[in-house]
């Protein structure tokens, strides 16, 4: 009984070609739970990093409310890391509608708004550096951003 | 290469399934260091980091507070020149300003305080309780304080009428009135023994009145603390509503209708300077009412900073003023 149903060619063709199949379809499924899960990680860091600046936005806020008349200088500065997941990020401060921080990567394609609960006004800025200053300008009576 | 073309039986090699399982196995590494990351973001967020030790504002209330025990105690200590008070005004401030700033030093924070600027002014006070709340010759209308501000004003007032009863804040009983003459806006009080207890009627600049009438206690003094609006140490929300803006007169009507005491801080100097042997005694006596030196308010100078924060600003400190 040495006949075989199928040559050893065919055989080997099938073998691989069902292998690379069932492959394929483990490295795609397996690559795109990896990326789902890494913009997953990007999205909470650039949400806790939003709610660290927010945080201290609103403690700066809170410092003027004290006595808006007796503030002269009041600065928070904070580092936050310069990428997320290995991903570059930007964030920028709005007034429009709401006071909100916006924070986003461009590659993968992730952004995250953190609203400000504030009585003083806050300016807008956009922050691109490790090193962030919040600080209240007196003369503009508003709350400000930039790099520190 | 040329041993993938041919297979023996029981000789798979499995190159292809090898090379999958790596770039998986590499897939999930990746995935790990990603994850981890997250986590460490969050341990990080959740860690004191957030908080800030000696936060300004709280900093601001500490000093706030310890100046206004500072105040109570200059004012009614050693009151008898303006110079005595501002000198241990300054002195004790600047004393609790060294000691909390080495306090602050421990924990890597500085802070400093310093004395701006003092006003001064004229405590005016009776602490004879039986007499009646006439000026010092015994006139019973009469202005305490003309274009003035006024703190921490209190009274314990008793009726010293002949026969006790209703009355209104314009009535025949014991009246206080401030008045501001640039507005022609009047607040006034008027404090009686009704058939139960003590009642106060307040009436705003409109003609609003209402009353505060704390629960009967049988005690036939009551206590009115018109910066905390206070009567008996009961809230009462309205009682210093609608008092105008300074300056403003302070008068009494009916002063002999009444007996008891009260204290106040105006911020004119004068009173004290100079004062008016009709109205008052000077800070030499201790006789009823008399008026001492004193300080109406400071203003401080507070910078602080830590390793995240930078901050200075000023505290003014007036403890019970009005309105």
């Amino acid at each position: 009984m040495t006949d075989r149903a199928l040559s050893t060619t065919l055989s080997y063709v099938l073998a691989l070609g069902i292998t690379t199949v069932l492959a394929s379809g483990l490295i795609l499924a397996g690559g795109e739970f990896v990326s789902d899960q890494r913009e997953q990680g990007i999205r909470t860091e650039l949400q806790i990093v939003g709610e660290q600046l927010a945080g201290d936005l609103e403690r700066v806020d809170r410092m003027v409310r004290a006595d808006a008349t007796g503030v002269e200088r009041a600065v928070i500065t904070r580092s936050i890391p310069d990428t997320v997941a290995g991903a570059d990020y930007l964030v920028s401060l709005t007034d429009e509608p709401s006071p909100t921080l916006r924070l986003w990567t461009e590659s993968p394609e992730v952004a995250v708004t953190v609203p400000i609960h504030n009585r003083t006004t806050v300016g807008t800025g956009i922050l691109t550096e490790d090193h962030v200053r919040i600080y209240y300008d007196a003369t503009q009576s508003e709350i400000e951003v930039d790099d520190g | 290469m040329a041993h993938l073309n041919v297979i023996r039986p029981g000789e798979d090699r499995g190159q292809i399934i090898l090379v999958i399982g790596f770039m998986l196995a590499v897939s999930f590494v990746a995935l790990a260091l990603i994850l981890n990351a997250a986590i460490y973001a969050e341990n990080v967020a959740s860690r004191s980091d957030t908080a800030i030790d000696g936060d300004p504002v709280d900093v601001r209330q500490e000093t706030r507070a310890a100046t206004r025990s500072i105040l109570d105690y200059v004012n009614t200590h050693n009151y008898t020149a303006e110079s005595t008070v501002q000198d241990s005004l300054r002195r004790n401030i600047e004393e609790y300003g060294d000691f909390a700033g080495r306090y602050a030093a421990i924990d890597s924070r500085y802070r400093a305080t310093s004395v701006d600027s003092i006003t001064s002014g004229s405590r005016i006070v009776q602490t004879e309780k039986g007499r009646s709340l006439t000026k010092r010759n015994g006139t019973v209308h009469w202005i305490l304080a003309r274009d003035t501000q006024v703190r921490a004003f209190e009274m314990a007032v008793s009726d010293n009428r002949s026969t006790v009863g209703g009355c209104s804040p314009t009535g025949d009983c014991f009246r206080l009135r401030i008045t501001n003459p640039a507005t022609g806006d009047t607040w006034q009080m008027a404090v009686y023994e009704d058939t139960s207890d003590m009642v106060v009627d307040v009436e705003q600049p409109g003609g609003t009145t209402f009353t505060c009438s704390p629960p009967p206690d049988g005690n036939d003094t009551t206590r009115i603390d018109l910066a905390a609006g206070t009567v008996d140490g009961q809230e009462c929300a309205e009682l210093g509503h609608g008092i105008p803006g300074p300056p403003y007169d302070i008068e009494i009507r009916n002063g002999n209708l009444s007996t008891g005491t009260y204290e106040m801080i105006v911020d004119n100097e004068t009173i004290a300077n100079s004062p008016d042997a009709g109205r008052f005694f000077g800070p030499t006596s201790s006789d009823s009412p008399r008026v001492t030196h004193a300080a109406y308010s400071t203003l401080l100078g507070l910078d602080q900073q830590t390793d995240r924060v930078t901050y200075n600003g000023t505290i003014r400190v007036a403890p019970g003023e009005l309105p």
